[in-house]
């Protein structure tokens, strides 16, 4: 039971505005804007969103309230990473060991994401200088292999790509804003940052809807054939190899149709095209488009990345924590759903057809197709570089909140001051984005392992945990009580039902879902990578190991959290 | 785009935009920390 004379945080947020626009600014990256217009596109607009909206009230609120909840509970008593938090909350020495993966995986993520930023910054500068003026999709695709070096291992080093100067900006960028501290640094920069990324989106978004027919000789390609691939819930397409390349618009007649039907036989000679009706009812009976929607929320809001912990961690004790979360997540669904999903797809399909937007991946998507929609776009220099600049705001909000797990983690385990931790989470991050910057062959093998352990399972894993610790070792009435308090809403009714049985089956049958697609059912690469003793693999995960073993005996050795603070310890220096 | 398109979009975009309209102004109406500090510090 909290008592009154607990402790507040040694440092808190300024204001409650400034704390939801950091929790919606770390939420807010590459998922929103590039991997969920595709996704709802694909599985039929109407069908997926019913899927997305039930999965974003029954896994998404509950599990970020419950994060919200364990954060602040802990930050009361003077934790602010994962690893204190469990021990804390638990009075367990065992959870402190576990909680270590809460700050790993967002630091592994952190390597990749640094890198990521990277191209995002060398995008919207190659546009604005007009280097990314090209002309076909051979083009763009051969820039975005030079620029990226994902031709080779070690290929963006060898002189040809400006991309290591964008990297060390970002990263540069990245620490700086981390050495400013919570309040002077994350807290400022997402209070500008965030208003701008919202203008900016806004003022793509009206030249977007604005781009009518932009080729007369393509009559099918406008934005409301656009905005209907995006949204209809009943559509029909027509696939080659299983791969959505035209829509028949609603309008069209039998005879235009079959018209359509001939082009894409031409346009794909030999291939058997086939013509497919998707429609609402047939759309929900599939288990797929519900575990996608599901897992799209669940990325999305940064759910397991430990940052929303470490941020609530801040928040001082009779302050609202319910009704900041619930804002969060609604400024993170307005941009993705309110913002891309009116403005990437309907672009792609105006200007380069539905061929271009469907079944695109988050990264072909990004830096294949949009570049060359912006060169076709008139005016499309300036809505590019703004849409890259966009990006780049996007990511550094993510990652400067991906990277405060680790600055908590050492001031309050290793004792370091600020500029310390900075430099020691600096060298940590610059040799683990260098390994993903440098093994950028065979499909980007470095970032792709990465992303598959830190960013997917180990995410998981994590977000399992914290149910575990609210429910059965916490408490669900304790947490609900923490999160209850100050709050400037009330609670809805049966949230413990919710977070007790259905929350967690949801993620049981999503995490479920993942391990026997990609770990079961499938030899997966990742898997073999690391066993055929790839470097691009391998390398990655033994520096994530040995900054394992290094916190782990961080924590260990540490004087700090060994019991359980008594009420009257005073605030952390 | 289909009348349940449109229907499909407006839903959406409205229930996203309408649950943050809600939230943010619940949130302004509370009174803001940085402001309650200055005064108390005044």
């Amino acid at each position: 039971m909290p008592s009154k004379s607990d402790p507040a945080p040694a440092v808190t947020w300024n204001s409650q505005l400034g704390t939801m626009l950091a929790v919606a600014g770390s939420a807010v990256g590459f998922g929103n804007f590039l991997r969920f217009p595709g996704l709802a596109a694909q599985y039929g607009g109407g069908a997926f969103m019913i899927a997305y909206f039930s999965a974003f009230l029954l896994l998404g609120v509950p599990l970020c309230w419950v994060e919200w909840a364990i954060g602040r509970r802990s930050g009361v008593l003077g934790g602010h990473s994962c690893a204190s938090a469990f021990m804390l909350i638990s009075h367990s020495s065992v959870w402190k060991y576990m909680g270590i993966a809460g700050v790993l995986a967002p630091l592994g993520i952190g390597m990749y994401y640094m890198y990521l930023e990277g191209w995002t910054l060398g995008y919207c500068w190659s546009t604005a200088t007009g280097a990314l003026s090209l002309h076909d999709s051979a083009e763009f695709a051969d820039f975005f292999a030079r620029f990226t070096g994902s031709n080779a291992d070690g290929a963006a080093y060898s002189g040809a790509s400006p991309l290591p100067y964008f990297f060390g900006i970002a990263i540069l960028a990245n620490l700086y804003l981390l050495y400013r501290g919570i309040t002077r640094g994350i807290e400022w920069f997402c209070k500008w940052s965030v208003p701008v990324l919202l203008i900016t989106a806004l003022v793509i978004l009206v030249r977007v809807l604005t781009l009518g027919t932009p080729d007369a000789t393509q009559p099918y390609r406008n934005v409301d054939q656009g905005l209907g691939y995006m949204w209809n819930p009943s559509k029909t397409v027509l696939m080659v190899e299983g791969k959505t390349v035209e829509m028949i618009p609603v309008a069209a007649t039998e005879q235009q149709a079959s018209q359509i039907y001939r082009r894409v036989q031409q346009d794909f000679p030999g291939k058997q095209v086939v013509r497919e009706h998707i429609s609402l009812i047939r759309g929900l009976m599939n288990p797929d488009l519900w575990i996608t929607a599901a897992g799209q929320i669940f990325f999305s809001l940064s759910i397991g990345f430990g940052t929303v912990l470490t941020y609530a961690s801040y928040v001082a004790r009779r302050k609202d924590i319910a009704l900041v979360s619930l804002t969060a997540n609604a400024a993170n669904e307005a941009v993705e759903v309110g913002l891309a999903g009116m403005m990437i797809v309907p672009a792609a399909v105006s200007l380069l057809g539905v061929a271009a937007a469907a079944g695109a991946s988050t990264f072909g998507l990004g830096f294949n197709v949009l570049p060359e929609v912006f060169a076709a776009m008139p005016g499309g220099r300036i809505f590019g570089t703004l849409f890259f600049g966009l990006l780049f705001l996007a990511a550094v909000t993510s990652s400067i909140s991906i990277l405060q797990p680790t600055m908590a983690f050492l001031e309050e385990f290793w004792r370091l001051t600020r500029t310390q931790s900075v430099v020691v989470a600096g060298l940590i991050i610059i040799v683990g984005a260098f390994a993903v910057s440098w093994y950028t062959g065979e499909g980007m093998m470095a970032l792709s392992t990465l992303d598959f352990w830190m960013g997917t399972m180990c995410l998981y894993l994590i977000s399992a945990l914290y149910l575990i610790l609210f429910r059965a070792v916490w408490g669900t009435r304790n947490g609900l009580r923490e999160l209850g308090r100050g709050a400037s809403i009330p609670l809805p009714r049966g949230l413990g039902f919710v977070i007790n049985w259905i929350t967690p089956s949801i993620l049981l049958i999503i995490f479920g879902s993942w391990l026997y697609k990609n770990i079961f059912q499938s030899t997966s690469e990742h898997i073999y990578n690391l066993l055929d003793g790839k470097p691009g693999a391998l390398l990655p995960m033994a520096w994530m190991l040995v900054i394992y073993i290094f916190m782990t005996f961080v924590v260990h050795t540490s004087r700090r959290f060994h019991k359980r603070p008594a009420k009257h310890t005073p605030p952390t220096p | 785009m289909t009348l349940a398109g449109i229907i499909t979009m407006i839903l959406s975009i409205g229930f996203v935009w309408g649950l943050l309209a809600l939230c943010v102004r619940r949130l302004l109406r509370e009174p803001s920390h940085s402001s309650a500090r200055k005064k108390a510090k005044s």
